[in-house]
């Protein structure tokens, strides 16, 4: 139910089973994720970061779609490219511009940056700089909800580029050996930095890769929150009943650059701009027209208000705490250490 | 508090026994770590008193292996991984550099990666260059890392037990040759600190940082220069990150000469780090002859036994470089 | 206004100089002209007087310490001032300073080397802990002989000069007897050779003086010993001769015939051939920085046995008299034994 009657009838399953709160909440973070990083953009091109930042617009259906069907207990491992990932899973971005910026008050305390965002206590182990780095990481974190007897999962995010690492094979192998509940979510955005899978890839599809591990491998249209949300929540389900690892493959895009020094010359303008044609936000909006989720108004409103929350995520930051070079290393270790 | 003989790998079986004993978090991963005992025995039956499930084979994946470990010590247990043989952390180089040791550092302090990692070191068992290294040097130059060296059934036993219960990862390097040497171990669990460096003979004429088996080499040179009247002390530094300096620096006080003895290669190593801890400190203005370093050659191990054992500092080299240093030959 | 007693120049490549004795204690009355103090430079000791009437104060170089030329090492003070305000360019320690800080303008030349390289290359070789035990003696290492490798000054060293301060010299002296004949003989063969051929500038008259002097550096350059081996050869009290052991039979002739012909050197050795002067043995003193002095009298006839029948032959006795702290005299008898085998066989110098 909602605001505007029932959902129709014809729309498919991820409709009929999220409430239009949740809906509504999945495009306020998918607008949040786009602010956030468009927010990040200007900063940096007005000087106001002295880092570079990976973006990851155009890809936000894959990153709110996987991660709505998780629940706070369930781990995520990010990469490079992983404000989406972070905000999905449902961090505040106000500690993250923190981080953004350099601050005490940032979720890693100014000693992560753009690259290394990520809110813990949500269950989010890290954005990883290193390609692949993430990968056996979520294998472990699924292998002590195992140990410990949970019933939640390990979403690790992944890009095409990983595929190619030895890290992925070893991953999905032991997860898959060990019938592990995590959920392998590779973001194919065809590049790695400027390179085309077609240029770096022995098979088509990453998730080829998966049948090599006896796992199954779910291609979705990556644009495609409904389709994203809808495979990763299949594979969940599979994860928790204890029937072993998953590779979901979202068929994607960034419509930036690699990083802010990209100049985009492995790529023509028409790729480029049938991509931003596929938008996953209108086509999102559009959907939930369609089905009768919201109106006009409301959909005006969530983009306002995630607006107004990216720009209030802002200023809280830029009024944040330099931290302290005397606490230079104080996170090193643990303070409770020999 | 009953203290019987046991073998240093005797004493490392117990102490992963009684880990596992005292916390249910606590689980052995490796390769050939179950039915097979481990490479070198060490993990023995520990199988088949805690079952598959603690005490797991892995496939022969060092990377994922240490980069599951590191995410299984992020959601919450103690995982103890086992290398075959140290030389294979170079395949898990990534999770061990750039996630085990800065994850807790990246993510601002909120988290912890309490992993310990076992590495099987050193020469002298005729395996050759990819089978024998001493790379402890190398992880000891990464911050977030811990990184110590045993070299007693005791120490073993103690410093594992210590490793285990520290919230960060730390990387035990056992030399392969000492794994058959019995000593005296306590039988309940006990701690022996990591950082602190152990005066393992006393001495005034010249201090001697040794680890590892260079320990009992330099004791058994040590031995022999005493009946020269050379009296060496020396200090099992027992832990390269971190090191314990201040033991060191008031040693070299009292004899006023420093000799650095270890296995891995001599030049940019372990010896280079302590001579300057000592250049940097006050015991500088207490050196009465230069620093000698007597490290491991500058080539990779050797199969040939001849060429295998002058490959790495021996006794009668520690007997002729310290009795050079003390007589002022050098 | 409270007069500053400085550290004065009293020798041409002075660069510092140590305060043997104080005439006067803090809280003294002195006046203008009277000894004051006394300094030790290498070379000599020299009284220096006061500067003003006063009282003496503020005296920052103990007896025994040393400083750099040019700076204050006490302050007297006028009748009714207090004590003084000290300048930050007076000495406070007695620390060696290096050569490179030759000061122009005592008072605002700062005591930090200005070229850590050169101070370094001037300085002497020495262990930590002897430069700190030296610090703490105020002794200054280039007064300490070094008998490690390549002559470092160890601890033992300092402690050993420290015993000894370094104006008060242990000094041994040792005499031996040498057979002059082969040496009298291959004079007299080379000189008649130089007769016959007068236009031959290589073949110039020699003199027994000068093959005992090549003699003498040959045998202490071939010792291993941290001073010896680098020696430098005095004439008497004359000059220094310059790279004795490189130099013809007759250039030697020629530099001990020519007073201004100076070299420098380090550890000298001051020898007095004295073979026509009639004095038969003799020790004649040194005085540092030079290490020791060798003595040759007069070249005598006598009947010596051999083969237990008295034969005629020439014979010297030389004498080294040298500090044993610097030259032990095992080390000292190997010298003199060495420098006997090539005065008594001179084919040996060519060896």
């Amino acid at each position: 139910m909602n605001a505007f009657g029932s959902i129709k009838p014809n729309a498919r399953p991820f409709y009929q089973k999220h409430s239009s709160e949740e809906l509504l909440q999945a495009l306020r973070r998918m607008y949040l994720i786009r602010r956030f990083e468009e927010g990040a953009e200007e900063a940096y091109m007005r000087g106001l970061i002295h880092g570079t930042m990976h973006l990851s617009i155009g890809q936000e259906a894959s990153a709110v779609g996987a991660t709505m069907a998780l629940r706070r207990s369930d781990y995520i491992t990010s990469t490079h490219r992983g404000h989406g990932h972070c905000i999905g899973k449902g961090a505040d971005p106000k500690l993250m511009f923190a981080e953004f910026f350099g601050k005490e008050e940032g979720y890693c305390r100014g000693r992560g940056g753009s690259m290394h965002i990520a809110d813990v206590a949500s269950g989010n182990l890290g954005a990883n700089g290193i390609v692949g780095g993430g990968l056996p990481i979520a294998v472990g974190a699924a292998l002590a909800i195992r140990k410990k007897k949970r019933d939640d999962v390990a979403v690790c995010f992944f890009g095409d580029g990983a595929s190619n690492e030895g890290a992925f094979h070893e991953s999905l192998n032991m997860a898959s050996l060990w019938k592990l509940p995590v959920i392998f979510v590779c973001e194919n955005n065809k590049y790695g930095m400027s390179v085309s899978t077609e240029r770096s890839m022995a098979v088509a599809n990453v998730a080829d890769r998966a049948a090599a591990y006896k796992m199954p491998g779910i291609i979705v249209d990556g644009n495609s929150i409904a389709d994203v949300a809808e495979a990763v929540a299949e594979a969940a389900a599979r994860a928790r009943r204890g029937d072993g690892p998953s590779l979901v493959e979202c068929k994607t895009y960034r419509t930036r650059g690699h990083s802010r020094s990209d100049r985009n010359r492995y790529r023509s303008k028409e790729e480029i701009e049938d991509w931003k044609a596929r938008d996953p936000i209108p086509r999102f909006e559009a959907e939930l027209r369609a089905y009768g989720v919201a109106g006009e108004a409301a959909l005006t409103a969530i983009r306002e208000s995630a607006e107004a929350e990216i720009a209030a995520a802002i200023e809280f930051a830029r009024n944040g705490t330099d931290p302290n070079p005397a606490d230079l290393i104080r996170d090193v270790h643990s303070p409770r250490a020999a | 508090m009953t203290v019987r003989e046991l073998t240093y790998a005797q004493a490392i079986q117990e102490a992963l026994a009684q880990a596992m004993d005292a916390d249910p978090d606590v689980f052995l991963m490796g390769e050939d770590i179950g039915v097979y005992g481990g490479a070198f025995q060490v993990t023995g039956d520990l199988v088949q008193r805690y079952g598959e499930e603690r005490v797991m084979d892995a496939p022969i994946s060092e990377l994922g292996q240490a980069g599951v470990a590191v995410g299984a010590a992020l959601a919450g247990c103690k995982p103890v991984l086992e290398f075959q043989f140290s030389d294979f952390a170079t395949l898990a180089m990534e999770q061990i550099v750039n996630q085990a040791a800065k994850l807790r550092f990246m993510l601002g302090g909120k988290v912890n990666v309490p992993l310990v990692m076992r590495l099987p070191a050193g020469s002298g068992t005729g395996a050759a260059a990819q089978h024998s290294q001493s790379l402890e040097a190398w992880f000891a130059h990464v911050p977030g890392l811990k990184v110590v060296q045993p070299s007693t059934p005791a120490d073993a036993k103690g410093m594992l037990l210590a490793a285990i219960d520290d919230p960060d990862p730390v990387m035990v390097f056992e030399h392969k040759l000492l794994y058959k040497m019995k000593g005296e171990v306590p039988e309940h669990p006990y701690r022996v600190p990591i950082g602190k460096a152990h005066v393992a003979r006393e001495g005034r004429h010249v201090t001697v940082v040794a680890t590892a088996i260079m320990v009992h080499r330099a004791l058994e040179a040590a031995d022999t220069l005493a009946t020269e009247g050379i009296e060496a002390e020396v200090i099992d530094l027992r832990s390269l990150r971190p090191i314990d300096t201040d033991t060191i620096v008031r040693s070299v006080q009292k004899t006023t000469r420093l000799a650095c003895v270890y296995e891995g290669v001599k030049s940019l190593g372990i010896g280079a780090e302590i001579s300057a801890r000592i250049a940097e400190s006050e015991a500088f203005d207490y050196l009465d002859a230069p620093i000698m370093r007597l490290g491991g050659a500058e080539a990779p191990i050797p199969y040939n036994p001849t060429l295998e054992k002058a490959a790495v500092p021996q006794v009668p080299d520690i007997v002729t470089g310290l009795r050079n240093l003390v007589s002022g030959r050098i | 206004m409270a007069v500053e007693v400085i550290l004065p120049r009293v020798d041409m490549d002075m660069t510092s100089g140590i305060i043997s004795k104080w005439h006067a204690r803090a809280g003294d009355r002195v006046v203008r002209g009277s000894a004051l103090f006394e300094i030790e430079t290498g070379k000599a000791s020299m009284e220096i007087d006061s500067p003003a009437d006063g009282i003496l104060d503020n005296i920052l170089v103990v007896e025994g310490g040393s400083a750099p030329v040019g700076v204050a090492v006490a302050y007297i003070l006028e009748e009714g001032e207090t004590t003084v305000q000290i300048s930050s360019n007076s000495i406070r320690t007695s620390e060696p300073v290096p050569e490179t800080e030759r000061l122009e303008h005592p008072t605002v030349t700062p005591l930090i080397p200005t070229s850590i390289e050169t101070s370094a290359s001037q300085a002497p070789r020495a262990t930590p802990l002897a430069r700190r035990l030296a610090r703490e003696a105020r002794l200054e290492l280039k007064t300490i002989s070094g008998t490690g490798p390549h002559g470092r000054i160890t601890a033992e060293d300092v402690r050993g000069a420290n015993m000894h301060p370094p104006h008060s010299q242990i000094l041994l002296s040792l005499s031996m007897i040498c057979r002059m004949d082969s040496l009298i003989d291959i004079t007299e063969r080379l000189n008649a050779i130089a007769l016959r051929t007068p236009g031959d500038q290589t073949i110039l008259k020699i003199t027994p003086e000068a093959v005992a002097i090549k003699a003498l550096a040959l045998a202490s350059q071939r010792l291993d010993h941290p001073l010896l081996t680098r020696a430098s050869i005095r004439h008497g009290f004359g000059h220094i001769l310059p790279n004795v052991s490189e130099r013809s039979l007759s250039e030697i002739t020629g530099l001990l015939e020519t007073p201004d012909a100076s070299g420098s050197g380090t550890a000298v050795i001051a020898v007095w051939p004295l073979f026509q002067q009639g004095i038969e043995q003799a020790a004649i003193p040194f005085t540092p920085p030079d290490i020791a002095s060798l003595t040759m009298g007069a070249i005598v006839e006598t009947f010596a046995p051999v083969n237990r029948e008295p034969v005629l032959v020439k014979q010297m006795i030389c004498t080294l008299l040298c500090d044993s702290r610097l030259i032990r005299p095992d080390k000292a008898t190997q010298f003199l034994q060495s420098f006997r085998r090539l005065l008594e066989d001179p084919v040996l110098m060519l060896a």
